[in-house]
């Protein structure tokens, strides 16, 4: 009986007990001793210490006493007194210290019945500015800002630090980490500040890539949050210029590539031609390429501050007009760092009639051959005469005589791999002439001999497609 | 009276009536012999039809290559002193210099014959009737197989073609058409280091960054830009 009355005695002693008071750092409760050493804070910082008020029995607690006395401390985001912590839960208290002035700092932490001496040592600290370049430290969060700079580019930031204390400050830490952050120099510590001195340093914003940066400037126990973000520039649309000259068949032509301003980057891609025939007897014109690169692209490149590109690393890239009518479009690769597409420069290759290169007249035993090199870009010649002209530039017989190749020329196209361009020849078998009407410069000759260049002069040629004739005029026997 | 009777001409479709046109063969950079068929500003660089030649030329109907130990012509081969050569074929056959042994010879009627020349300085080309061009402490000239000068080129001519009735040669920045009553084309081209006979009318200028056609034929003189082979980059 005498034993039970006791411990009924002892029972509020036992709940009381089950209040404890922890330190959470980060994720980590440790039991807050008689003593807690806050730390060291530099002058004007401040620093909040979470503590935990944990009840670890089943009944709950009323927190009536709630204090903390002591120059610098004070309590905050807690509720008022009383206020009941329920069996097994707990309470956050938090402490919040600053102190402007360089001294050793202590306070009474108290809840309920238990007490924590609380001690703080504030160091005097430079006054931070900064410079050209960035803007901050930020009154509350002390975030210096860079801003948006090009990806690629430095952005340079003067911090200055100022010692306003009536004490010389020596600092042994400067230091200042993140990607893309950087000290633009060694800075030799320890350094020096002796009342209303300056110290100043640079740091280097360097982004290397389109993005939001985040560091860290460390002065000692300080730290700034350090800030910035990067943009990739484009280029304004490149202008596609055509070298003077009227468009055709059979040309060697070259385009260039400028910029209206200055490049604000360095930057490169790929120029690339399609061609659209007129023609549905082909699909395309294998000739149609760069001479360069002896293919529909050609690699482009431009410096920051040009305006000029490089096209196969040189000013201009030369490409062939092909031997067919149609559309060269023009692009730039889609890779490069453009606003907006560039709008596709044309070539057009108006249909023409035949082009010739070359042709040939002989005249042999029995026949006479015409051979003429060139090109159709309309796909559609075949039609032919030949009026032929005796040594003294007479024409021989009734006139004209006419052929139709239409059907060997479109076969011919259809298979040929080089676009229109053609080679032919076209044979007259013929009848000995009266060596009597020969040449003067075949007299004498035995008939058997004479070449029919003996009696046939010249030859005119005409070639007919879709766009017109071509003549030839005259062509001599040889 | 009309002299002949002319009948209805036939396109010879068998015997190449519509063909396509061929500009002759060219060196590439790698040693590939190609075939360039089109026209004037519209060629087409074909396949490589012989790998690992070191020097050619050509005219319109055959091809004399020179590989590393072996001078090739119409489907024949003669072995011959290793390394380049320098060739210049003319009606009857090639006029040949191996440029390691500075030997000249002979390719005719199915033979290599080597000759016994020689001439001081050094050689830039070979012409018909065994002119030759070479390169002395005083200038560029073109001399006979006796030494005797028969013309003079600029003192910075870098490769030298002597055909049978013109040189073609080529100084730092142009190639130039020397026709044999002396007048003389030019067309700006830079860095040509070689040039070589692609056929009776075209001459190929091969510099490192591009590779250079010069039309000859009388009248037409001309010079275009090779397309590079696809897909092969430049060195």
């Amino acid at each position: 009986m005498t034993r039970f009355a006791w411990l009924l005695m002892l029972a509020p002693l036992a709940l009381q007990a089950q209040l404890a008071l922890y330190v959470v750092n980060g994720g980590t409760e440790t039991a807050a001793g008689p003593t807690y050493n806050v730390g060291t804070i530099a002058s004007g910082d401040s620093r909040d210490t979470r503590f935990r008020a944990r009840n670890s029995g089943s009944a709950p607690v009323t927190i009536t006493q709630l204090a903390v006395s002591g120059a610098g401390f004070s309590i905050v985001q807690t509720p008022s007194t009383p206020f009941v912590i329920a069996g097994g839960s707990f309470q956050d208290i938090y402490v919040h210290f600053t102190g402007t002035l360089a001294a050793s700092y202590s306070a009474n932490f108290q809840v309920n019945n238990i007490s924590v001496l609380l001690t703080a040592l504030v160091t005097p600290t430079p006054v931070v500015a900064t410079g050209p370049g960035c803007g901050g430290p930020d009154a509350f969060t002390g975030q210096i800002i860079f801003g948006n700079i090009q990806t690629l580019q430095t952005g340079a930031c003067v911090v200055i630090l100022t010692n306003l204390n009536p004490q010389s400050i020596t600092l042994s830490n400067i230091a200042v980490s993140g990607s893309g952050f950087s000290l633009a120099q060694i800075l030799h510590t320890p350094v020096v500040l002796n009342t209303g001195s300056s110290f100043s340093f640079t740091i280097n914003f360097s982004p290397q890539s389109a993005g939001l940066y985040s560091g860290t400037l460390t002065i000692d126990a300080r730290t700034f949050p350090l800030s910035g973000s990067a943009f990739t520039p484009s280029l304004p649309p490149p202008i596609l210029e055509f070298d003077p000259g009227l468009p055709g068949s059979g040309q060697q032509r070259s385009i260039s590539m400028r910029l209206p301003s200055p490049s604000p980057i360095a930057a490169s891609g790929a120029l690339t031609l399609s061609f659209r025939p007129d023609t549905s007897v082909v699909a395309d014109d294998p000739a149609i390429v760069f001479v360069a690169t002896g293919t529909r692209s050609v690699p482009f490149s431009i410096k920051p501050g040009e305006t000029r590109f490089l096209l196969g690393g040189q000013p201009e890239a030369v490409f062939q007009t092909g031997t067919t009518s149609g559309q060269i479009s023009f692009t730039v690769s889609a890779g490069a760092s453009l606003t907006a597409p560039a709008p596709p420069a044309v070539m057009t290759i108006p249909p023409s009639v035949v082009g010739i290169d070359n042709a040939t007249a002989t005249g042999r035993i029995g026949s006479l051959d015409v051979q003429v090199w060139g090109f159709d870009n309309t796909y559609s010649m075949g039609a032919m005469s030949f009026t032929f002209y005796d040594w003294a530039g007479n024409v021989i017989g009734a006139g004209p005589v006419s052929a139709d190749f239409s059907a060997q020329f479109h076969a011919y196209f259809s298979a040929a791999p080089a676009g229109s361009a053609f080679q032919m020849r076209v044979s007259f078998p013929l009848s000995t002439g009266d060596p009597a009407k020969a040449s003067p410069a075949c007299q004498g000759m035995p008939p058997s001999l004479m070449p029919v260049s003996c009696f046939v002069g010249s030859v005119d040629v005409k070639l007919s497609n879709i766009a017109g004739s071509a003549t030839l005029q005259k062509l001599k026997f040889n | 009276m009309n002299p002949l009777l002319i009948l209805i001409p036939t396109v010879l479709l068998a015997q190449s009536g519509v063909t396509t046109p061929s500009i002759g063969f060219i060196l590439d950079r790698t040693g590939g012999i190609r075939p360039v068929s089109g026209l004037a500003g519209n060629f087409l660089v074909q396949r490589s039809v012989l790998n690992g030649v070191l020097s050619f030329s050509c005219s319109s109907s055959t091809c004399v290559a020179k590989t590393e130990n072996a001078l090739a012509a119409s489907g024949a081969s003669f072995p011959a002193p290793s390394g380049p050569a320098l060739i210049s074929l003319d009606a009857a056959g090639a006029a040949v210099y191996f440029r390691q042994t500075g030997q000249f010879a002979r390719l005719e009627n199915g033979a290599l014959k080597m000759l016994d020349v020689n001439v001081p300085g050094e050689v830039l080309a070979v012409g018909a009737g065994l002119r030759i061009a070479v390169r002395r402490e005083n200038g560029v000239w073109i001399v006979g197989s006796s030494g005797s000068i028969l013309d003079s080129l600029p003192p910075d001519t870098q490769a030298v073609l002597l055909g049978s009735d013109s040189i073609v040669y080529a100084t730092a920045n142009e190639l130039a058409l020397r026709r044999s009553g002396g007048i003389e084309q030019r067309f700006p081209a830079s860095g040509i280091r070689d040039v070589y006979a692609v056929s009776d009318e075209w001459v190929e200028g091969c510099a490192r960054f591009a590779t250079f056609a010069l039309r000859t034929a009388a009248g037409r003189e001309a010079l275009y830009v090779l397309p590079e082979p696809a897909g092969r980059p430049r060195r």
